[in-house]
């Protein structure tokens, strides 16, 4: 990364910032929050947003209205994956955008309009019918109530009179609300409910008329509407920019980052649209400047991952490399299951292909693993659990993982040996390169406890001859005291957490087992069921089978990626990551097609 | 009588169980907190995720000693 500063007169704002956009590499820093007292005192202003912003805000506001309320006839990813934007489509864009936005405006608004007032008139007449039934329900037991009072024939019957004069009261006013409504006087229900019914259906008919007129304005327009929102998304960030840029009457400055391989080229472009001075600036504090991931295809997809828990200093170590090589190898080993990781293959790839649900890029990376799944399958000799071996005989390549648990114990532990030793040779280069040397002493010390530790277990064990004793206890003992001088004292605890974390690595064993287990139980049910009942018997296996198999395939699919991610994200990132870098965010433009 | 055998499997039993139930109560404690973290603040998920699945590694030395005890002590003993 280099830290620059880019000055230039105010006249060629627009242009450099058009270039600047165009090229897509440098990182712009807010200015305003910290523009220096000496620059200050020479008369340097906080930039304002360009005079065009509000403008184009408003046309944006616009834009999106229409597209948000014209019916949707197309796919909207697919259009703005078609979406090309040429260098010359940003000539004189506000006034051709307000023109044509009017345009659009005259077209869509009064249908938009009459069809907002419709479903009002269609929701007013459907609550009168619902209305309607209930009130004629309500004045009917009134009137049966005035009959019955009437058979008892009192003499001064107060009651009564309150009834009818209430039943007079509440039919005037129906009535009145009917003839407003529907100017007539004559009350009949069966009539007025027909009348409802037939200006609901026109009503109707004339929403359905405006739809389609307003599709196939949607057809014509939404094309260039969704052209002109992403034209105009470019010129708003273009205008807005400038609030980060410093400005004087007649110059302005923008100060930013813009990765060491690019310089060259982005001062010579910039040289070449407008009068400039670059100025290249020294980097006082590492921890300002932003960090760029640089990984070649296919590693690069795997940076996700590593963003999930945050990026590395600047100038540090990147670990993504690890995630492409060596979380895939594990979660092979955890799964091991060729029948499973042909399954998640197939689906990766479909899945990615197809774009399912958005998860095109995610599942991008669930390929690799699949691949190890199906190597380390065959080794294992697994088909969906035993079902290759009890039905076909298919013998593992290498050892049968339920068999030999506790060959595989230790050698899981040793694959944990071996990713430790590696996670702390990266950080004791690190250190160095950073000048921490007490740092460098305790991880080569944890190192000393690492491998001493354990081929002093090995030859307890009896995998190693004796005479390698001294060895391993040398080393231990060295490790220990050096640990112990570099972290005065506390490194101690350290001999029981590089031995903790080693034994997580068991785990690439025990969630194999745990899923190869399932699998077990899941075919021998199934095998029962089948030679218990018969025919009928058959069937519930498949459908045991099948159930069971399917629940254990998710969790073979979710269980070994956290395990794998947590191996890495906490034992091996642990001994040498520290996270906590900036993200490098160019200013750039969001499009797939430009041409220039 | 239990025997010898028995003894070893309730051993190592107990020892994948109560391992479980620990990793359970840890987990049931940090994965709420996480839930919550993240729902305010999205970009936490991952190492929501990866805290939530610390407390896994009980379970894995549980499992661990239990291995060993079936294989080494039933080796041993018969």
């Amino acid at each position: 990364m280099v830290k620059v500063q880019i000055i230039g007169l105010n006249k060629d704002r627009e242009r450099v910032v058009k270039k600047l956009h165009e090229l897509g590499v440098l990182h712009v820093e807010d200015l305003t929050k910290r523009v220096p007292s000496e620059l200050l005192e020479k008369g340097l202003e906080v930039g304002k947003p360009d005079e065009k912003a509000g403008e184009i805000s408003e046309l944006l506001v616009k834009v999106k209205g229409f597209l948000a309320n014209l019916p949707k006839v197309y796919d909207e990813g697919d259009i703005e994956k078609r979406i090309e934007i040429k260098k010359s489509d940003f000539e004189n864009l506000i006034p051709t955008t307000s023109s044509f936005l009017q345009q659009v405006e005259n077209e869509v608004t009064p249908l938009l309009k009459r069809l907002e007032e419709l479903n009002e008139e269609q929701k007013r007449l459907e609550e009168f019918e619902t209305n309607l039934k209930k009130k004629m329900k309500e004045l009917l037991s009134l009137a049966r109530k005035i009959e019955r009072r009437k058979r008892l024939r009192k003499r001064k019957d107060e009651k009564l009179k309150e009834l009818v004069s209430h039943l007079r009261q509440e039919l005037q006013s129906l009535l009145s609300v009917i003839e407003e409504k529907f100017e007539e006087r004559d009350f009949d229900i069966k009539k007025l409910s027909k009348k409802v019914k037939k200006k609901l259906r026109s009503l109707k008919n004339e929403k359905k008329k405006i739809l389609k007129e307003l599709e196939s304005l949607a057809r014509k327009y939404s094309k260039k509407l969704h052209k002109i929102r992403i034209l105009l998304e470019i010129e708003y960030q273009r205008a807005l920019i400038v609030s980060k840029f410093g400005v004087t009457k007649r110059l302005f400055l923008v100060e930013g980052w813009i990765p060491a391989k690019f310089y060259e080229t982005t001062v010579d472009e910039l040289k070449k649209v407008a009068e400039i001075e670059v100025i290249k600036l020294d980097i006082k504090n590492k921890e300002d400047v932003p960090v760029m991931l640089d990984n070649p295809q296919p590693i690069k997809e795997y940076e996700t991952t590593l963003k999930l828990i945050g990026l590395p200093k600047y100038g540090d170590f990147d670990p993504t490399i690890f995630l492409f090589f060596t979380f895939p190898i594990f979660y092979g080993m955890m799964l091991g299951d060729w029948g499973y990781g042909l399954i998640i293959l197939m689906a990766g790839l479909y899945f990615w292909k197809k774009n399912v649900w958005g998860l095109g890029r995610l599942s991008k990376l669930i390929i690799l693993p699949a691949i190890w799944s199906i190597i380390f399958g065959f080794l294992f000799g697994e088909f969906f659990g035993n079902l290759g071996m009890e039905l076909f005989h298919w013998k593992p390549l290498w050892e049968d993982r339920i068999e030999s648990i506790t060959h595989l114990l230790v050698f899981t532990s040793l694959i944990g040996v071996a990713h430790l030793s590696t996670g702390l040779l990266i950080g004791f280069i690190q250190c160095l390169k950073h000048r921490e040397n007490k740092h460098a002493m305790e991880k080569l010390g944890v190192l000393g406890i690492l491998i001493g530790g354990t081929i002093y277990v090995l030859i307890m064990m009896g995998q190693l001859p004796q005479s390698l004793q001294f060895v391993g206890l040398g080393l231990l003992g060295v490790g220990i005291v050096v640990t112990i001088v570099a972290t005065k004292g506390l490194g101690f605890l350290e001999i029981f957490g590089i031995g903790g974390n080693v034994l997580s690595y068991t785990r690439l064993l025990a969630i194999g087992v745990a899923s190869a287990g399932t699998a077990l139980a899941t075919n021998e049910m199934a095998k029962t069921f089948s030679s218990m009942l018969g025919t009928p018997g058959i069937l519930v296996a498949i459908v045991v089978g099948v159930g069971f198999h399917f629940i254990n395939l998710l969790l073979g699919i979710l269980s070994p990626t956290i395990h794998g991610l947590r191996l890495h994200y906490v034992e091996f990132f642990g001994k040498f990551f520290e996270g906590g870098g900036k993200e490098y965010r160019p200013f750039k433009m969001e499009i797939k097609k430009y041409k220039s | 009588m239990v025997s010898q055998a028995g003894w070893i499997a309730i051993g190592s039993g107990l020892a994948i169980g109560l391992s479980a139930i620990a990793t359970a109560i840890a987990e049931a404690a940090i994965g709420s907190a996480a839930v919550a973290s993240f729902t305010e603040k999205e970009e936490l998920f991952g190492k929501a995720l990866i805290l939530t699945v610390i407390p896994e590694t009980i379970l894995i030395i549980g499992f661990v000693v239990s291995i060993l005890q079936i294989f080494m002590l039933a080796g041993g003993g018969e």
